[in-house]
């Protein structure tokens, strides 16, 4: 079996998944979210075992390119949530997570076949620096993701509570609390990851091109991202903003890190490859 | 002065600057950096030309706006610092009843011991206990988790660090290219030592026309010596005396032309691209007009398809004392049958492009401020870690004793993870009034 079939499963499983979860907020049935749960995970051994192969067909990290790094990041996004249940058992960020790793690894999958194909690496990214650099932001930006998804979830709640609307959502996700901590904790997981990216980037393009910064489009979108998500901690931390404004300024943040993987690629040219 | 950095620590400042750091660099990936006048001309009229000259938009990142942000940023953190010190350095004694974390206890006879337990049950729960007494009131000051504040400094010094390590590069820092043909040997610019290229070769992946490395070949000579010979490629830069050479490109400097008469006698001209020699004792000379590494033909149109040596082609130009030319034609390394002839003066000349001499162009970079940016990546990294994962938690105790009774105040504050708190404030209020 090659590794793109491994996806294939694991994309048809997070579709199910995603489908039982929808339908999991519509009906009352309180046995859906744990065969979801369960679902996810046999989707989560099927892509792991997936990266495994790609590694082995290609003999490099499996994040050499546009089409690798979807898949990866979908499969941090999913490593990060399951850190995040276990802590904090909340479950139902399941629900909100899966539709977004589906997305990730979805999209890679529909890419036209010349993204696929396993390229030998070119020089610039022969370097141990490859599998560090790129693992640690994609750690970085699965860590907002759930961050922009408990975001999402508070918002959500909180409309439920401000219009006295008791529904189905209201009883299944966390209180505003939990919501408002998780989604600080989520943050407060990504920006030293994000930070490290950064800099083990600036390390790896000293030794590559002679210069720790080159305010490449993809560089300065990533400064551009640290500097929303450092502007959220000092806000959160010394002006005491929090639930709502700060929900609100982790969505902009999980914007600007979307901008910064696929914006930069597909709009701006650079020395990254994507 | 301590005016001026309470004006220059406040927050929103903090936060203007930073809004405006993201505006402009958005800016800066929005508008082409360093391009041509007429890049921007093309682009956004003579008027938006003008404009982007004079808010110096064409280079944002090393604008004046851009470095006086930067400095204003810098002031901004480092006052901060300054201010949090000096508050820090004198408690002020906080009316404890003002903490959102706040419970007080009233017993109608006296308490005993209570000012052991207090301290006691912080220090299980880890803190760092401060007691004072005054005349029958105890207050207690406990803290945990200084290393975040450790890490607050950390973190903001070594921003400044990074900053200035840049500020240090841009004005002492020094980068250039270099261009050095296989076995000749160069003067690096301010510095006593020379480079040689022994050797530029690229390498493919197996069965495969993808590159797997460029690699040059390089030896230090300093005075006359051979210092040390290293591979040079992407990603293994040579490290000597605080420079560093980068492989950069590479390409075609000088071109073996092989000149024969029609005696079969036969003589080889290296030559410069681009330059002129003279052929033995004829008034005439030879120049290497053009040089394409992979020449192509389309319509009318030559031009070199990649920077391999494929097909590597030569324009050759024969003139006559020097200036007139006589003629000019194509010479192809691949296809040595195809060569040209000439009949001039009774001499009957015959030439062919018989090899290529490679040179590397390398990239030498000497940045002064390379080792202050990277401590300030390390303490960034310390900083961070510590500021975000070690809370800092404050608990004050107050015990008043009169003759009606005892009364117990407890406050806490956290900065972040109030949750975490929350939890332990309730753990150690009940340990401290369990009994009683």
């Amino acid at each position: 079996m090659e590794s793109a079939n491994y996806f294939e499963v694991a994309i048809f499983i997070y579709l199910l998944s995603t489908i039982l979860y929808i339908a999991h907020f519509i009906f009352q049935r309180e046995r859906i979210p744990r065969i979801a749960l369960l679902f996810v995970s046999l989707g989560f051994i099927a892509h792991t075992l997936g990266l495994i192969h790609r590694s082995i067909e290609a003999s490099h990290a499996p994040f050499a390119n546009l089409y690798e790094s979807m898949v990866f990041f979908s499969w941090c996004i999913l490593l990060v949530h399951y850190f995040i249940i276990y802590k904090y058992k909340i479950r139902v960020l399941s629900a909100f997570v899966t539709p977004l790793a589906f997305l990730a690894i979805g999209a890679a999958s529909v890419l036209p076949m010349d993204y696929k194909k396993i390229e030998p690496l070119v020089p610039a990214l022969q370097s141990y620096w490859l599998s560090i650099h790129v693992s640690v932001c994609f750690l970085s930006y699965a860590a907002f993701a759930i961050a922009f998804a408990t975001a999402l979830m508070f918002i959500i709640q909180e409309k439920r509570i401000k219009y006295k609307k008791i529904d189905n959502f209201y009883f299944k996700l966390p209180s505003l609390e939990i919501l408002d901590e998780v989604s600080y904790r989520s943050i407060a997981i990504g920006f030293p990851l994000l930070t490290l990216g950064i800099i083990t980037g600036a390390i790896w393009a000293q030794n590559a091109w002679g210069r720790y910064w080159g305010w490449d489009p993809k560089e300065t979108w990533s400064l551009i991202t640290w500097i929303v998500y450092a502007l959220y901690l000092h806000i959160r931390l010394q002006s005491g903003w929090r639930r709502k404004k700060a929900a609100i300024l982790s969505i902009i943040g999980f914007t600007m890190v979307l901008f910064t993987y696929f914006g930069v690629s597909f709009l701006l040219s650079g020395l990254h490859s994507y | 002065m301590w005016k001026i950095i309470n004006k220059l620590r406040a927050i929103k400042l903090t936060i203007v600057l930073m809004i405006v750091i993201i505006l402009l660099s958005i800016i800066g990936t929005l508008i082409p950096q360093n391009a041509g006048k007429w890049k921007y001309v093309e682009l956004f009229g003579h008027h938006g030309y003008a404009l982007i000259k004079y808010g110096q938009l064409q280079d944002v990142y090393h604008s004046w706006w851009y470095l006086g942000i930067l400095c204003l940023l810098s002031l901004n953190v480092l006052s901060c610092m300054i201010y949090k010190t000096k508050i820090r350095n004198k408690e002020k004694f906080k009316i404890l009843s003002n903490f959102k974390l706040y419970q007080e206890y009233i017993f109608d006879k006296k308490v005993e011991n209570i000012e052991s337990k207090i301290k006691e049950t912080l220090t299980n729960f880890k803190y760092t206990v401060n007691c004072k007494n005054e005349e029958g009131f105890w207050s207690i000051y406990a803290k945990k988790g200084s290393l975040n504040r450790i890490g607050y400094y950390l973190t903001h010094v070594s921003l400044l660090l990074i900053l200035l390590g840049g500020l240090v590069g841009s004005l002492w820092g020094y980068k250039s290219y270099l261009k050095i043909s296989v076995g000749e040997a160069t003067d690096i610019p301010k510095s006593n030592f020379k480079v040689r290229a022994d050797d530029f070769q690229i390498k493919y992946y197996p069965n495969s026309s993808n590159v797997l490395s460029y690699e040059s070949k390089l030896t230090v000579i300093e005075k006359g010596e051979e210092k040390l010979t290293k591979l040079v490629r992407v990603n293994h830069p040579l490290r000597y005396k605080g420079f560093d050479f980068y492989q950069n490109s590479y390409g075609t400097s000088k071109l073996w032309i092989k000149v024969t008469d029609k005696k079969g006698k036969g003589n080889r001209y290296l030559v410069d691209v681009g330059s002129k020699i003279k052929l033995g004792k004829n008034d005439l000379y030879l120049k290497v007009e053009q040089f394409l590494p992979d020449l192509i033909i389309k319509g009318t149109e030559i031009y070199s398809k990649t920077q391999n040596l494929n097909n590597p082609a030569a324009k050759i130009g024969i003139y006559r004392n020097k200036k007139d030319l006589i003629k000019s034609f194509w010479l192809f390394y691949k296809y040595p049958d195809y060569h040209r002839n000439i009949t001039w003066n009774k001499e009957d000349l015959s030439f062919r492009l018989a090899g290529m001499k490679p040179y590397t162009e390398l990239q030498i970079a000497k940045d002064r401020g390379l080792y202050l940016v990277y401590g300030g990546f390390l303490f960034l990294m310390i900083g961070i870690t510590f500021s975000l994962f070690i809370p800092f938690r404050k608990i004050y105790a107050s015990i008043r004793r009169d003759e009606k009774g005892t009364k117990i105040e407890v406050a806490g504050k956290s900065l972040n993870r109030k949750r975490e708190m929350e939890d332990e404030f309730a753990l150690i209020v009940e340990e401290i009034v369990g009994n009683n």
